[in-house]
């Protein structure tokens, strides 16, 4: 067991693609917990997807033993966090396993919209803050300019704060004397009642889940036996231990101000909830931590299998996933237009095609998904509330007495010259100006209010084009607001496309209506007879397009007896066919459905 | 005694034409093309005995360019199939051929060896169109040879045009076809362009401007009614004709009868199996040298079912159609309905509206 005093534990927080990842892998290095040899790059992030994108799906957390130049040897708890606004609560959840936290800051990118939500959630944790200037070797840095930056917008002060290089491995001596000298140690009482913080769990085919916790106040051993105060349940203690970058090392005793690892033959994740608070039965704690909350999903869609016979191989993806996602829900769904699938609610867009890609990637299933729909609030003319996430199953017009749909507020940080642009974006989304912000003469911070339901279609990818990629973008969840919202339905000759429908503002529904019904046509393989598209709202068209039948396709010669060609030609038609999608008389490519959900911004 | 077919490849050219993927060697090595002649008679030799309980009925001579052997090996050539397998005395003999490699006098020699139909590679009566198409030859080339044919007594001769052409149009194709009719030939194929990989107009790709798909309808239909008018009927979706003078050959592939195939890429269908001999010339030359046979590329045993399917895909390339069963009746009950087949009697046929789009029409028939 490590003295309290010299423990320090802390997170390393930062907009994406500022270094973060690199610089964990630098700390993990110079303190020798990981020798250059043995070091695979980016270490904390040890999923395939993660290191591709460059974020930090789940949260990871690393024990390092530093040697500090006055002799004295520390506890350096690293715990990893999520950098994207999907996953803020868990994001703030490893805030609270922690006293600090690293604030790493691009040089020549100064402050971005998640740097900035990062920063706050940490400040509302109490956290001391260390900023640290990252990628000081690249040719355009402004050391200078970001000490003032954050200075003046977050209002911590910079003097004297590390700059670095993660990449090239300059002054991370200075990070690691910070971490030391400037975060505070913890200060829990060893003898108290048991408090522990759940911030990340796993599920791990021999032990279980594995459940990362800080432990606030008491001691915790194997075989004692503990009770998840949320959750209600309780286990048995079968290991306790530190998380080393090696993996899970065993200990006797966790206490107050350590992190660590509990196994107890849990099954599930879903039992084990990030912000639980872990007691013992025997002397449990009055209260429990404060800030749970359980993770909502916010935005849903239905996942198919684009191969209608690999239903159950779908289900085992998903199941699979659940285990180490308990924020990932599903449900079987039935679609008159895909067959069998599930409804899948995420966090958020991110979430959602982190979750897609990897049922395509790691159980090599090729999925075809519905548009996102947001949750709906639909009040019924009998006074029952309902929430509504499946456009299906939403009401007809006149069992609605009020519509409501969730708002959120955004927050952007954009060099000024695009805030023109920016601020029609968001005015074509429906969003209502609250404020803007000077964070220096360059770059401007935008607080919208806005609908979700504008943002998860492809508002990120527009707001990039139009800031040539500098704009970021963070936004959480206000409250549900009034709307005049009507359920758009496509129509595929003359039979309504259940999995087409969607949920859209009054005064957008024929602009949309109009795009969809032009994509599908592009989109829909000519066939033998003339394809009517065509877009309504309660049976009343208001937008068509017509695909043209095919007239001719490719003759292949039976030249020399040679019948292979004309087989080969046939067999190629049929698996074309195969992966098309009946609709009534129809048939539809993936694609197509791609096509629709994929709505660029052209405008 | 039964009935077969014999087909017989001729890979040489003396140039590539642009849409070909046929194989065939181009150029002019007359030492290859003997050995090639000998090699075949040697493989001819090999399947006397295993040949003797049939009787052929049709020979087709095929390629690349048949018609620019020498008269000399056109005879040996003859002679090889006469002195290893029965043809019977009424065998259409026919054998491919190009404008401008074969003259009258060489014409003589294969009547007098027996060949009784000649095939010729017209196109295009179009000058711009048979460049564009790599061909070597004039339409005016085109006429004196087929003429040429005439005078040294063959009396059933077919030429082939194409359609769907870079540069082409409706009219210029009717054109086409009105200066083909001119000259009378018995039987008429009239091929849509099909772009293949691995060759010069698969490689241009996108590059290559097609008429459009209404265009290409149009010109399908508005020929087969310029030739139905002129007394070519169709037989085959691709091939019209004087009434009696139905290519006997041809008809084996698509009434799935059996033929012998020799030479690469030169196909099989014996005793219910299909192969074929690789694309390698040297490969094949060089076996039977050596007294073996190069292996096939293919050796499939057709299963009932996979027979059934066959009958259809080929079955309805045919005009007169197939003998439906109520199973595919069943099937193909809205392409009736909606033009894209009729019925006559137990047959069922394509229209021509369903020729057009049989690829789909019978990938869905053929769908299980």
């Amino acid at each position: 067991m490590t003295n309290q005093k010299n423990i320090r534990n802390f997170s390393i927080i930062a907009h994406i693609d500022h270094g973060k990842s690199t610089l964990a892998d630098r700390l993990l290095e110079k303190t020798q917990t990981v020798s250059k040899r043995e070091m695979e790059e980016q270490l904390l992030d040890n999923m395939d997807l993660e290191r591709e994108r460059g974020i930090t799906i789940k949260a990871r957390a690393v024990k390092l033993d530093y040697t500090a130049p006055d002799g004295e040897l520390y506890t350096l708890n690293l715990i990893d966090t999520p950098g994207h606004v999907d996953f803020g609560y868990e994001v703030s959840r490893s805030l609270n396993a922690c006293e600090g936290a690293l604030l790493v800051i691009d040089a020549s990118q100064g402050i971005e919209a998640q740097t900035l939500a990062n920063a706050y959630l940490a400040v509302d944790s109490n956290l001391e803050i260390v900023p640290v200037i990252n990628k000081i070797d690249l040719p355009s840095d402004d050391i200078e300019r970001c000490r003032r930056e954050v200075e003046d917008v977050i209002g911590i002060p910079a003097e004297g704060c590390p700059a670095v290089s993660a990449k090239a491995g300059i002054n991370i001596e200075d990070v690691l004397e910070a971490v030391v000298l400037d975060i505070p140690a913890p200060k829990g009482d060893p003898d108290a009642p048991l408090k522990a913080l759940i911030f990340d769990s796993y599920y791990d085919p021999y032990l279980g889940v594995v459940v990362y916790i800080r432990v606030m106040d008491g001691t915790l051993r194997a075989g004692q036996r503990i009770r998840m105060m949320h959750a209600g349940s309780e286990y048995d203690v079968v290991e306790v231990g530190t998380l080393t970058a090696f993996g899970l090392h065993k200990e006797d005793s966790l206490s107050a101000g350590e992190v660590g690892y509990i196994t107890a033959s849990i099954k599930t994740v879903a039992d084990t909830q990030v912000g639980d608070t872990v007691t013992l039965v025997e002397r449990p704690t009055d209260e429990p931590l404060p800030g749970f909350k359980k993770a909502l999903p916010m935005v849903f869609s239905g996942v198919y299998p684009a191969d209608g016979s690999r239903y159950g191989d779908l289900r085992d993806a998903l199941e699979k996933l659940q285990l180490n996602d308990a924020s990932l829900s599903f449900e079987p769904e039935t679609s008159a237009a895909l067959g069998f699938g599930f409804r899948c609610g995420f966090l958020g867009l991110l979430h959602m095609e982190i979750i897609q890609e990897r049922i395509e990637r790691e159980f090599n299933l090729d999925i075809i998904t519905t548009a996102p729909s947001v949750v709906y609030k639909i009040t019924r003319r009998d006074g029952e509330v309902v929430f509504i996430d499946n456009p299906t199953g939403y009401p007809s017009p006149d069992e609605i007495e009020e519509a409501a749909e969730p708002m959120i507020h955004a927050n952007i940080i954009t060099p000024v010259e695009f805030v023109g642009g920016i601020m029609d974006l968001c005015q074509d989304r429906r969003g209502v100006f609250q404020d803007m912000k000077y964070l220096d003469t360059t770059r401007t911070e935008l607080h919208y209010e806005m609908p979700l339901n504008e943002i998860i279609y492809d508002f990120f990818d527009a707001l990039k084009s139009r800031s040539k990629g500098y704009a970021s973008l963070d936004y959480e969840f206000s409250e549900y607001k009034k709307s005049k919202l009507v359920k758009l339905d496509i129509l595929l000759n003359g039979d309504i496309v259940d999995a087409l429908s969607f949920i859209v503002h009054e005064e957008k529904a024929y602009g949309r209506a109009r795009k969809i019904c032009e994509k599908l046509k592009e989109n829909i393989p000519r066939q033998l007879f003339e394809i009517p598209v065509q877009a309504a709202i309660g049976g009343k068209v208001i937008a068509r397009e017509t695909v043209k039948a095919m007239r001719k396709d490719v003759l292949a010669k039976c030249y020399g007896g040679d019948i292979t060609r004309k087989k080969k030609l046939l067999e190629k038609q049929k698996e074309g066919k195969k992966k098309m999608r009946q609709l009534g008389s129809v048939q539809v490519t993936p694609e197509a459905f791609m096509a629709v959900l994929k709505m660029d911004d052209d405008n | 005694m039964k009935r077969i077919g014999l087909y017989i490849h001729i890979p040489f050219c003396l140039q590539k034409c642009a849409y070909c993927d046929f194989y065939s060697i181009p150029g002019r090595d007359e030492a290859l093309q003997k050995r090639y002649i000998n090699a075949l008679t040697l493989h001819m030799k090999t399947l006397s005995t295993t040949m003797e309980d049939r009787v052929f009925d049709t020979v087709y001579i095929g390629g690349g360019t048949p018609g620019l052997l020498t008269a000399e090996m056109l005879t040996t050539l003859i002679n090889g199939i006469n002195d290893n397998f029965k043809l019977t005395e009424d065998a259409e003999i026919t054998l491919e051929t190009n404008p401008a490699v074969a003259d009258e006098a060489k014409f003589r020699v294969m009547r007098s060896l027996g060949i009784n139909r000649l095939s010729m590679g017209m196109q295009s009566s179009e000058e711009s169109v048979l460049r564009t198409l790599g061909r070597l030859h004039t339409f005016d080339q085109f006429a004196e040879t087929f003429r040429e044919a005439r005078r040294a007594g063959f009396e059933n001769l077919s030429a082939d045009v194409m359609y769907a052409l870079p540069g082409q149009t409706v009219d210029g194709l009717l054109e086409t076809i009105r200066s083909l009719i001119a000259l009378s030939p018995e039987h008429i194929s009239m091929y849509g362009l099909k772009v293949e990989e691995n060759t010069p107009f698969g490689r241009l790709g996108g590059k290559l401007s097609l008429p459009d798909e209404d265009i290409q309808c149009e010109m399908y239909e508005r020929a087969c009614d310029l030739l139905e008018t002129e007394g070519y009927h169709r037989y085959e979706i691709s091939n019209f004709v004087k009434d009696g003078y139905e290519s006997r050959h041809n008809l084996r592939y698509w009434q799935r009868e059996e033929y012998l195939g020799l030479g690469p890429a030169a196909h099989s269908f014996v005793d219910g199996v299909r192969y074929s001999y690789p694309r390698d010339i040297m490969a094949y030359i060089t076996a039977l040298e050596q007294g073996s046979l190069t292996a096939t590329d293919s050796l499939i045993r057709i299963t009932p079912a996979e027979a059934e399917a066959e009958k259809i895909m080929l079955g309805l390339r045919l005009a007169e159609g197939i003998i439906a069963t109520a199973e595919l009746l069943k099937k193909c009950e809205n392409y009736l309905r909606y033009g894209f087949m009729k019925r006559k009697g137990e047959r069922i046929a394509f229209t021509t509206k369903g020729f057009l789009v049989s690829n789909t029409i019978l990938a869905e028939l053929l769908d299980d």
